[in-house]
């Protein structure tokens, strides 16, 4: 300890200059030891990957669970093999699965083949520059801003079989009142009109990005040799618009077969589970009825389903960018 | 263009603007409605506007027909936290990807694009998959139901979107510049935060409220590691079904409260949408 500068100031302190200078010069040689040319990109994604293997641990974690019988409210966990995935195919948790397997798939057919083919007529109205054309393509974004959640109640309000808009507008047209989220057979067509009301936007905008994007000496020669809009459509726009189309399909492919929120808003899984996903079913096995072996166990194949799924999309994709390389 | 080819443009226009707007215009109108007015038959297209849904809503004010009374309500608390959580997640989704992104645009290191692809392939992970383990180890570390904890959660979803946006916005930054500057002497953070940085500002600024908007809009993450503290408004939302299923009125208003920071939001990054919204993959 050495007494401060500071005449007439009894405190002592015990840092002064040289022991400062010396840490100094210390931190910068360690810095340069450390932080050379070669490390830099490493300490730079040094956080994301931690953030990433903090991730992956939980998601490893379960799927390890997947091979055990974890039901907290029975006991501790106990490995059984491959029994959970037995159970799915072929067992007691069977005819849950397979539903589950069912509805998903239609939910996902049905959204990717309805949002694709509206989202390009939508893009293809769009593309032109007419009046006002900036707002109303910022307009059309708007229901793919709104959290599915909000989406779902918003439809729920309209679908209210007595005092719903859409039952009244639907006795002007001679449809019969149908109770459309309550009824077990149109409950399914409901949500998914739901999910094209929210998401087609998404497609629409993306798609006319794409469209803007193309060439334009192909068209201006295909209208010069008189060719048919259906025509130039179909063999002009199509093939170059294919790559934009896959990120599309990949997005809309992953998103309608992991799609949560707003399958459980609107309907909980559905009368008589009418709705009920595998991710929704998931939800209920493990967060509700404590069996979270078979939980992880319906996650792990959806997983699965979605990453061998995108896997061909984007080779499919990949492929149609070197077409275009021509 | 032909006459009829225009008349047919113009309708196909409007419809799609009806199909748009109604469903979140129905809601509008049905937030100003009276509780006897919502539940009229047939429903009421024209009626008498009153706010009431909306101050029992913000402010926790209810009519009783002679004055003001002061009535319990969630909803502005919900919305802080769904918009604390929103700011923070978007931090630390820059703090921990710009680097990282700055990595992988510009070095070659190994396991770079096992690691781009790890972080890009959690878009197709199923949210519950994750969320049970991470549901457990925040019950045993205290994280549950804490504004950080749905922070650390929501990074899910934001890191590879923010990874992969400005991996792209960097990488076409020409590397020249940044050699010019280090030629006149810069280190290495001198280059980032004097040339790269002011350069990537707009794309900077378009990521940051897209990933605000990927945040606020995030539902099931937000629901399992919440209890009533930190519960994001999103989920908190919910519960205006299970138990409220009478007052649409209130439900609407609390509904468009929620859409309403993303719509809003979304106006200023028209330019960067189609980008941001498909990870980069197509160019704006």
């Amino acid at each position: 300890m050495h007494k401060n500068k500071n005449n007439g100031h009894t405190e002592v302190s015990i840092f002064f200059p040289e022991t400062v200078a010396k840490i100094r010069s210390c931190l910068i040689r360690a810095k340069r030891r450390i932080v050379t040319r070669k490390t830099i990109p490493y300490l730079l994604y040094f956080p994301a990957f931690i953030a990433t293997v903090g991730i992956l641990y939980p998601f490893g974690r379960s799927v390890v669970l997947s091979f055990y019988e974890y039901n907290p409210t029975y006991g501790p966990a106990y490995f059984i093999g491959v029994q959970n995935y037995i159970d799915l195919f072929q067992g007691v948790t069977s005819p849950s699965f397979w539903l589950s397997l069912r509805v998903t798939l239609i939910y996902a057919f049905a959204n990717i083949s309805i949002q694709l083919i509206l989202g390009l007529g939508i893009a293809l109205l769009l593309v032109r520059t007419f009046a006002g054309y900036r707002i109303v393509r910022a307009v059309v974004l708007f229901p793919f801003m709104i959290p599915p959640i909000i989406e779902a109640m918003m439809w729920k309000l309209m679908y209210e079989p007595v005092t719903g808009i859409i039952n009244y507008i639907g006795s002007f047209l001679g449809i019969p009142r149908i109770g459309w989220l309550g009824d077990a057979a149109w409950a399914l067509p409901s949500v998914i009109v739901i999910d094209v009301h929210n998401f087609t936007p998404f497609v629409a905008i993306i798609l006319l990005a794409g469209l803007q994007s193309l060439p334009k000496r192909p068209f201006e020669a295909a209208q010069v040799d008189g060719a048919s809009s259906w025509f130039i459509l179909r063999n002009l726009t199509f093939p170059l618009l294919k790559p934009v189309l896959y990120v599309v399909l990949l997005f809309r492919f992953i998103e309608s077969l992991i799609m949560f929120d707003m399958i459980y808003a609107a309907t909980h899984g559905g009368p008589a589970n009418a709705t009920m996903s595998i991710h929704v079913n998931a939800y209920y096995h493990g967060m509700r009825w404590t069996m979270f072996g078979t939980s992880f166990a319906f996650l792990v194949i959806l997983w699965a389903m979605v990453f061998s799924g995108s896997f061909f999309i984007i080779r499919a994709w990949r492929k149609s960018l070197e077409a275009r390389m021509v | 263009m032909s006459r009829n080819k225009k008349i047919f443009y113009t309708i196909a226009i409007v419809i799609v603007m009806i199909w748009t707007c109604f469903p979140i215009g129905w809601m509008v109108l049905t937030s100003l409605k009276s509780p006897t007015d919502v539940y009229a038959y047939p429903p009421k297209i024209i009626f008498k506007p009153i706010l009431d849904n909306w101050l029992n809503v913000l402010l926790g004010q209810e009519w009783t027909g002679t004055a003001y009374i002061t009535v319990h309500t969630d909803i502005p608390r919900y919305f802080m936290n769904s918009f604390l959580i929103a700011c923070g997640a978007t931090l630390i989704a820059f703090l921990l990807g710009l680097p990282a992104a700055y990595s992988l645009a510009r070095y070659k290191f190994f396991g770079k694009e096992n690691f781009a692809f790890t972080l890009l392939s959690f878009r197709f992970a199923p949210g519950l998959i994750v969320i049970f383990g991470i549901y457990q180890l925040y019950q045993r570390t205290g994280l549950f139901d804490t504004h950080f904890g749905v922070m650390a959660v929501h990074q899910l979803l934001l890191l590879p979107f923010v990874v992969w946006m400005m991996r792209s916005y960097i990488a076409a930054i020409p590397i020249d510049i940044e050699r010019a500057a280090r030629v006149d002497g810069y280190s290495w953070l001198g280059v980032f935060t004097k040339v790269t940085l002011p350069l990537l500002k707009p794309a900077l600024a378009a990521s940051a409220v897209i990933a605000f908007i990927y945040s606020w809009n995030e539902f099931l993450l937000g629901y399992v590691v919440t209890g009533p503290n930190a519960r994001p408004m999103t989920p908190a939302l919910l519960g205006f079904i299970s138990y409220e299923r009478v007052l649409w009125g209130q439900m609407a208003a609390a509904a468009v409260l929620g859409m309403l920071p993303s719509i809003v939001l979304s106006l200023f990054v028209q330019r960067y949408v189609v980008a941001g919204l498909s990870f980069g993959a197509v160019k704006g």
